[in-house]
């Protein structure tokens, strides 16, 4: 019998018909069962006739599986495999984690550092092994990726039939561009890394139209794009990038179109939408406390922000909040200080901050855009900021246990000394983290209400544990 | 070899904790025991004729599954319930949390009543609940099981699964996915899987919506986000308790069980009378003694005569209605004072009745159509409007 390690990948394939437009023609659902639950996922149509089911089993033992078809040939077709225990590595797809937090399936806390490469997968094979080269090294866990591109690009594939504006045919897919894809999204799961991906966007501006396909049109892409790849345990859906400068779509349009996805996602991925910002005159997230939210994707230049948003019951993922570089756009050109600065006031507040990088002067240009290499500052120190934060004692719901560790980030100020009132009981043993200059040095112990003395440099944090 | 008919019930005693998989050429189940006062039993009910094969201490049996004199257990199909024959599924539920002393007499009261579906706590004494899913088996009426923590799970789902006419109500709590699909796993009857007041129903290892809903109009945004069933498992009771919640008045919870019907919902009766010696009906009392309950018996009437795949439609925005389009209508009128309705019908005969929900009266005219149908009402409340094509 055939062996799938647990949250590993199932896949199934039948020859079915070629005719017509077997997209849209043909249905394709297969059954697994495991003792009495059942679990049912979409089969999909991969061009020459070829159809495929790919299924991720969570629990261990054997599995049955059974097609039901529009096609007589596809239907009724049965067979069983067993799911083994995870392979080393393989801690199961990312969850939330109590209120605020996310941990895998075995119970692994997940650190969320995530970076953006929108459309990597679009570049030249050098420039995409060259990515994954660079994400082998760097600390990010997540890669926010864009399956469709905008407006400027020309590339040779595209998740639609057709690679000229105007010629493209919404309602036939390219099985070759989906492969591709799918081939890097395993390539980012064998390095551990999440593939966030984001189905809409708005920098299309009609060239290409996809964003703003007919109702139907936009539930077909979806399901076919959950058929395809939700069956990969590091897949997240983020439904659209900035989604509030697509002004052909409302608020119900995206209400739906979410909607959609948790009905396709038999996995129940994590699932979101991220807003644009003209900052600071323009913030309108989604409401996220929706239900079919499952984390709040924000955009948003400011960490201490977390505090507020965490009213909502969910993890405050920022996913952009300025990127390190030098582009002509504010967005683009901070200094590694002040991005990393943004991300220990966003994570120490209980939220969690993604990186990009986004110089423009250099040989690849750049990483937000294509991934290639990292030029930046930041990427060093966040690596250091993620060890600092994976090694905090937490409660059970994810939190900082304040019973075992205090941590004070300093920010952007320069005091020589700070008071803590502490809590009650033994003593917390200080510790002087310097961000910058990525070193931990141990103080002396304190208790209750203290002055703390500090070197009078920005970008501290004092870390106190007992 | 063993006969047991579709849907009906397999009881085999074994030695100790087993689990059995049972084989059919089209479906198989896996089954385990449970230990039933000295002894250890497995139940299990057919879902397809033909011949079951199993294993028991590594000896091969099988049974023959025979013809279904029932129905068989009710499965979600859209945003509807059906039987597992694939007839439609119209339930009309009543809330009883009560104990074991009341439940012979409160079981009559059931058998009586217009009601079909009751929802039951789970007590302390599981073999207490399966007493009371077999006797609700007899009169051919549905038990909904809420199930408050997962202490009973394996236990509750093994000893009962077996019954065609169980259905599952999980109380949210944060591992609400884990003990969904645990219970899906051990329920070899795959009956229907609910939380009551989860805060997200799209996930789906959730067959239904259970939903407390006091605004009724609500049902029509869930069915649309949802596309799943949507249960009204609490809109209010009738009663004088000391709550908003326990103290409406009889007019008030009828009218927002027929307007959640309309909407397409399933809507659960619940009555709160604390004046009475054993205490209000859906606390455990022993009989439900208010009017609503009597009331029902023209809504039973309705759904019983519904005609298949009659779903909510969007052509009369001012009044809920539910359709056929161009051959059956219910519409639903509420608190308003209509002076008339007027229909948009396709050429024909129809059969037009007004219903006068509290009231509980009939009045039938038949009536022939060119192009609309104008039906004239009495002007006062709680009106509905039956059509139906007669040629």
């Amino acid at each position: 019998m055939s062996t799938v390690e647990r949250w590993g990948l199932h896949e199934l394939t039948w020859s079915g018909p070629s005719d017509g437009t077997p997209f849209a023609d043909v249905t394709l659902r297969v059954a697994y069962r495991f003792r009495n639950r059942v679990v049912t996922v979409d089969g999909f149509y991969d061009g020459d006739g070829v159809y495929r089911a790919r299924f991720m089993p969570d629990s261990e033992g054997r599995w049955e599986y059974v097609t039901s078809s529009s096609a007589p040939e596809l239907d009724g077709h049965r067979g069983s495999f067993e799911c083994t225990p995870p392979g080393p590595g393989n801690h199961g797809p990312v969850g939330v984690h109590g209120t605020h937090h996310f941990a895998y399936a075995d119970g692994t806390r997940y650190d969320c550092v995530g970076t953006t490469c929108y459309h990597w997968t679009y570049e030249s094979k050098e420039i995409q092994e060259l990515t994954l080269a660079s994400l082998r090294t760097a600390p990010f866990d997540k890669v926010r990726m864009c399956l469709l591109p905008t407006e400027g690009m020309r590339p040779d594939r595209l998740p639609f039939a057709g690679a000229t504006p105007g010629e493209v045919d919404v309602e036939v897919f390219d099985p070759a561009f989906f492969r591709h894809f799918e081939s890097r999204v395993a390539d980012l799961l064998e390095l551990g890394v999440q593939a966030d991906l984001i189905l809409f966007h708005p920098y299309d501006r009609g060239v290409w139209g996809f964003d703003r396909m007919t109702p139907a049109q936009d539930e077909a892409f979806l399901r076919y794009v959950v058929a395809r790849l939700a069956a990969y345990r590091n897949v997240w859906w983020s439904l659209s990038n900035e989604y509030d400068f697509n002004h052909e779509k409302t608020i119900a349009d995206w209400d739906r179109l979410l909607q959609q996805v948790q009905r396709f996602d038999p996995y129940q991925r994590l699932r979101s939408i991220h807003n644009g910002t003209k900052m600071y005159e323009v913030f309108s997230p989604y409401d996220f406390g929706k239900p079919w939210i499952t984390h709040q994707s924000v955009q948003h230049w400011d960490g201490a922000e977390v505090a507020a948003w965490r009213s909502c019951p969910k993890p405050v993922v920022i996913d952009e909040i300025g990127y390190e570089g030098n582009a002509g756009r504010r967005w683009g050109n901070l200094t590694a200080d002040e991005l990393v600065h943004r991300f220990w006031q966003g994570m120490s507040l209980g939220g969690y901050v993604g990186h990009g990088e986004s110089f423009v002067d250099r040989e690849i240009r750049a990483w937000i855009s294509i991934g290639g290499r990292l030029y930046g500052e930041s990427s060093a120190r966040i690596a250091f900021l993620r060890d600092v934060f994976a090694g905090l004692p937490r409660r059970a719901d994810g939190d900082v246990d304040p019973e075992h560790c205090v941590l004070h980030y300093l920010g952007d100020r320069q005091p020589s000394a700070v008071d803590l009132d502490l809590p009650p009981g033994n003593p917390y043993h200080f510790d002087l983290i310097d961000t910058v200059a990525m070193t931990i040095t141990a103080l002396t112990s304190y208790s209750g209400s203290c002055r703390i003395p500090l070197p009078a440099r920005p970008y501290l944090a004092l870390r106190g544990t007992r | 070899m063993t006969q047991v008919e579709r849907w009906g019930l397999l009881e085999l005693q074994v030695d100790g904790p087993v689990g059995v998989d049972f084989h059919h050429d089209h479906d198989g189940a896996y089954v385990e025991s449970f230990p039933d006062g000295g002894r250890w039993l497995v139940r299990f009910m057919p879902s397809l004729e033909g011949t079951w094969h199993y294993k028991l201490a590594d000896e091969a049996h099988s049974f023959t599954c025979t013809h279904s004199t029932t129905r068989g257990p009710v499965r979600p199909a859209g945003t509807e319930l059906r039987r597992a024959d694939g007839t439609s599924y119209h339930p009309l539920t009543t809330t009883w949390f009560g104990t074991e002393e009341n439940w012979s007499e409160a079981c009559r009261a059931l058998a009586a009543s217009p009601f079909d579906r009751v929802r039951l706590r789970v007590p302390q004494r599981l073999a207490q609940l399966d007493q009371q899913v077999q006797d609700l088996l007899a009169v051919d009426m549905a038990a909904e099981i809420v199930i408050p923590d997962d202490r009973f799970v394996p236990e509750l789902v093994n000893r009962l699964a077996a019954y065609r006419n169980v259905t599952w109500c999980l109380e949210p709590t944060a591992d609400l996915r884990s003990r969904a699909e645990q219970i899906a796993e051990l329920d070899s009857g795959r009956h229907l899987v609910s939380a009551h007041a989860t805060n997200d129903a799209g996930v789906p290892w959730l067959t239904h919506l259970s939903v407390p809903l006091e605004n009724l109009r609500g049902v029509s945004a869930l069915r649309r986000d949802y596309r799943k069933p949507v249960l009204v498992d609490a809109c209010g009771y009738e009663g004088n308790g000391s709550t908003p919640e326990t103290s409406l008045t009889p007019q008030e919870m009828l009218t927002r069980i027929w307007e959640g019907t309309v909407r397409g919902a399933h809507v659960a009766h619940g009555e709160w009378y604390v004046d009475g010696e054993d205490g209000p009906w859906s606390g455990g009392g022993l009989r439900p003694v208010g009017v609503v309950a009597q009331r029902l018996r023209l809504l039973r009437e309705v759904l019983d005569e519904l005609p298949d795949g009659v779903q909510p439609v969007d052509d009369y925005r001012d009044a809920p209605t539910l359709a056929v389009p161009g051959s059956y209508y219910l519409q639903y009128l509420g608190e308003h004072q209509f002076p008339d309705r007027t229909f948009n019908l396709p050429a024909g005969t129809y059969q037009v009745e007004v219903l006068d929900v509290w009231n509980h009266s009939v009045r039938r005219t038949h009536e022939t159509v060119t192009d609309s149908l104008t039906v004239r009402l009495p002007g006062t409340q709680y009106q509905a409007i039956q059509i139906r094509r007669t040629s």
